[in-house]
């Protein structure tokens, strides 16, 4: 319970060592919701031009879209420790957080809540509330529970992604950008259902980075569509599961580069 | 009799260092060629701490007091021996071991950096679970004695080296650890601050009975505290003695300062030995293997017109010079 | 002049150092550019409207903007920057012509080294596997390489307007943000320019960043031929000389703030 507690004190503490920079931050985090919002214009130029996608309107596509990027925001804003991974290591901050009463991945995921990356955040919202709507998805406790526990799971997989990335900086010490590959590449691909993509794409995000299976299935059950693969309806509550369990993967991974670190000496 | 409140023995650390060629091609050729080379850093190291103990860990750059000290705070796992600290094995019970002992390090700083100090102290209050109660008197007793009440509501970024060092000591204090590991705290501090600390981490150790460990390349500060001496170098303990013991280390080198007399009447006197001038004075250099002390003063005794006569008995730093000259090749 | 080219090319060198970035953005461009391919495939197969360009030429156009990513305004200059927060800036007590040369060359450099180390690989690789194809004749190659050249520069003169925003810290750093998206957006990487609507697409087209990206395509998809060749180079001059002068006269009263504030 006080690691709980740990863990809010230090976002707190980040944000507000942030506010000190009040005008910037507000500028930055208004600049990234207009740069996120420039996004969705393209999706409604194409969708003027092209009239449909597969068998998805417009508000269908929309839905998914601001999912993923409410996700990702929330995600991406608390990676930042995560993100800095090898210089923490370099400079020895990571020594001096060993050195506190407290895990290690508490402390470098509590490390910074970076403001400005929530500009997404605000876009993803407005999209996926007008989607919603659009959509006439009823607003009862069943679909937002489901709702949120897809995103919770979507978010433990951007989260593990992170986690698994900077693990690698435990042996290496140059930070490999692979992990980028997963994070943006999948909400780029994620954006959209993954039904319109061919075969190899969607079982790369179904089954290695199960993004897409963590947003299709869910959303598609709100939306009331006929899902591309036949699956019971209760799978949709199962499913999620799958962002949990790469996220204690991602925990136990990290813990054992933690042990390599520590043994080899920094 | 004191407990013993650190325990070592044999530890050893290596580390393997791989020597790789840059870039991607380097990167590649490493995974299938591994060029390593083994650094003994420890080797086979023992000794033990009693309570209420102030050890001076002296030695050399490379020696192996930083490894040492990291094994003793548990952010490093040696590779051979054991180690108990308050009964604990440090790295194996890393984050309860670390709630009784108080660590700083002297070059960097466990204060949050951009925020006002109180913060911090906030923060690791939270972070130790330091009853409220105990926590502001103990924080009181701190900030009143090392003088920082003005300084905290301001950020730790924007505090000189001085007032960080001692913002970190009382950081290092909060949960009142009967343990204290301190790697060269008075690294560039002015001398008015290092006395100050000094003074300071006196009280602590005498009338707080608190257990100090002291790294430090600052000798004076190790003989103004430290009542026993451990000197390291290449892994290896070479000195584990009181520091009485160890200022009175076999030097046969004295230096005698004269005044009053001209330089020419002493090279007659002592025609072989080395006489330097000193400003207004004579420096002396002899060798007490080669001639008693009795012998020179005698000699001396029959010289007119010496103003001033200083016999100077090597302090802590010319013997641990002599330490390191002897020990540099020992491998 | 010489000293500009100096810095032009020690900024190059420092530059072409990034090999393995490269390789790494190499994989990564690929991914993002099949992505987008695939989304567009999706749209063209479900459309019951005619498309603005048949699939084959816009998938030749996502491959171009990925192999030339870097060609456009991406981000400020780090080191100008670095510059400017710490202050160096005012200490710098040369004419704002010399500054603006100065960082031009950097910009330049700093569109040039990452491309060169790029297309090629990007390219490669995109025809050997995802359909990428060579320029639809040899005019089409002569006059996308002239009109890349001159997208060099205005790219590199758009991304000295960012530099100089920065002088002006807080509101410098949320405009050059919304440059940079709108970059992004309007000269056509993010979905070839053709897809927007046609009002919209038209007046696009008369901004500079059209002239770009999406410029340089259309001479390489053969859409643009022989005489439009000489109307598109003028209209990518007037831009540059335009914004250069606007970006003198801005780094002018921006260094002079400097100066009056103290740095």
């Amino acid at each position: 319970m006080s690691n709980i507690k740990i863990y809010f004190s230090f976002l707190a503490s980040s944000v507000m060592s942030q506010m000190q920079y009040r005008a910037s931050i507000i500028m930055l985090s208004l600049g990234q919701f207009m740069v996120t919002g420039i996004e969705f214009l393209v999706l409604l130029a194409l969708f003027h031009r092209f009239d449909s996608l597969l068998n998805w309107s417009l508000a269908e596509v929309a839905l998914f879209y601001g999912f993923i990027h409410v996700v990702f925001a929330l995600a991406d804003s608390l990676s930042r420790g995560f993100d800095v991974m090898p210089m923490l290591i370099k400079t020895g901050e990571l020594d001096r957080m060993l050195l506190r009463p407290v895990p290690l991945l508490l402390q470098v995921s509590a490390k910074e809540l970076t403001i400005r990356r929530v500009g997404r955040f605000f876009h993803g919202l407005i999209v996926a509330i007008w989607a919603w709507i659009s959509l006439g998805i009823p607003f009862g406790f069943i679909n937002i529970l489901l709702i949120v526990w897809a995103g919770l799971s979507a978010f433990l997989l951007f989260q593990a992604i992170v986690i698994l990335q900077a693990t690698l900086c435990f042996w290496t010490t140059e930070s490999i950008e692979l992990g980028n590959l997963f994070t943006y590449g999948g909400v780029e691909a994620v954006q959209f259902p993954i039904s319109i993509y061919p075969l190899a794409i969607q079982r790369f995000f179904l089954f290695i980075v199960p993004l897409g299976a963590v947003s299709y299935f869910p959303l598609v059950h709100l939306i009331g569509k006929q899902s591309v693969y036949s699956i019971p309806g209760w799978s949709v509550w199962i499913i999620p599961l799958t962002g949990w369990v790469f996220w204690l993967l991602s925990q136990w991974f990290f813990s054992l580069g933690l042990r390599h670190y520590t043994s080899s000496g920094s | 009799m004191n407990n013993a409140i650190i325990k070592v023995e044999n530890l050893s650390k290596n580390y393997f260092v791989s020597k790789r060629d840059k870039g991607m091609k380097g990167s590649i050729k490493g995974l299938f060629r591994r060029n390593h080379v083994l650094i003994e850093a420890l080797k086979d190291i023992s000794f033990s701490v009693y309570e209420g103990e102030c050890i001076g860990f002296v030695g050399p750059n490379g020696a192996g007091k930083s490894t040492t000290l990291k094994i003793l705070s548990g952010i490093l796992t040696p590779t051979s021996g054991s180690c108990t600290i308050l009964d604990r094995t440090p790295w194996k019970q890393r984050i309860e071991h670390v709630k009784h002992i108080g660590v700083v390090f002297g070059q960097r700083t466990q204060l949050w950096w951009d925020l006002p100090l109180q913060e911090s102290f906030d923060l690791l209050k939270m972070v130790y679970s330091i009853p409220t109660h105990d926590f502001q008197r103990g924080l009181r007793f701190l900030i009143d004695l090392l003088h920082m009440g003005p300084w905290l509501s301001v950020p730790v970024r924007q505090l000189s080296l001085g007032l960080r060092m001692r913002a970190d000591l009382i950081a290092s204090l909060l949960h009142n650890p009967d343990l204290l590991l301190l790697d060269e705290p008075s690294i560039g501090l002015d001398t008015e601050t290092k006395c100050d600390l000094r003074s300071f981490l006196k009280q602590l150790n005498t009338k707080k009975g608190k257990t100090i460990l002291l790294a430090s390349h600052d000798l004076w500060d190790v003989e103004a505290l430290c009542t026993r001496m451990l000197f390291i170098n290449h892994g290896c303990i070479l000195r584990d003695t009181t520091l009485k013991a160890f200022l009175s280390e076999d030097i046969s080198e004295r230096s005698i300062k004269l005044k009053g007399v001209s330089k020419l009447t002493l090279m007659q006197f002592f025609p072989s030995y080395l006489i330097e001038e000193q400003g207004e004075s004579l420096c002396l250099t002899i060798d007490t293997r080669k001639i008693s002390l009795k012998e020179i003063l005698t000699s001396l005794s029959s010289m007119e017109g010496i103003e001033e006569l200083i016999i100077e008995q090597p302090g802590i730093e010319e013997i641990v010079l002599k330490l390191y000259k002897e020990t540099k090749n020992y491998d | 002049m010489i000293k500009y080219y100096a810095f032009f090319l020690g900024h190059m060198q420092s530059l072409l150092q990034y090999r393995e970035a490269a390789i790494s953005g190499t994989f990564v461009q690929v991914f993002f550019g099949l992505l987008r391919i695939y989304l567009l495939k999706a749209f063209y197969a479900s459309s019951t409207l005619p498309p603005p360009m048949p699939f084959e030429q816009a998938v030749i156009y996502v491959w171009l903007v990925e192999a030339t990513l870097r060609l456009a305004p991406f981000a400020p200059d780090t080191e100008i920057v670095r510059e400017i927060r710490s202050g160096q800036v005012a200490y710098e007590l040369i004419k704002p012509m010399d500054l603006y040369f100065i960082w031009l060359s950097r910009s330049l450099a700093s569109k040039i080294a990452p491309t060169l180390l790029r297309f090629f690989p990007v390219a490669v690789i995109s025809s050997l596997f995802f359909g990428f194809r060579g320029p639809s004749s040899g005019f089409a190659f002569f006059s996308w390489l002239l009109t890349i050249c001159m997208a060099v520069v205005l790219s590199s003169v758009i991304t000295n307007l960012l530099n100089i925003s920065l002088l002006w810290t807080i509101s410098g750093e949320g405009i050059s943000q919304l440059m940079i998206a709108c970059s992004y957006l309007l000269s056509g990487q993010m979905i070839p320019l053709a897809i927007f609507p046609d009002t919209a697409r038209d007046l696009i087209r008369y901004l500079p960043f059209a002239g770009i990206i999406d410029l340089p395509n259309r001479f390489y998809l053969g859409e643009l031929q022989m005489e439009h060749l000489l109307p598109s180079i003028l209209f990518q001059l007037a831009w540059i000389l335009l914004l250069w002068f606007i970006g003198y006269f801005i780094l002018r009263i921006g260094l002079r703030k400097l100066v009056v504030q103290g740095g």
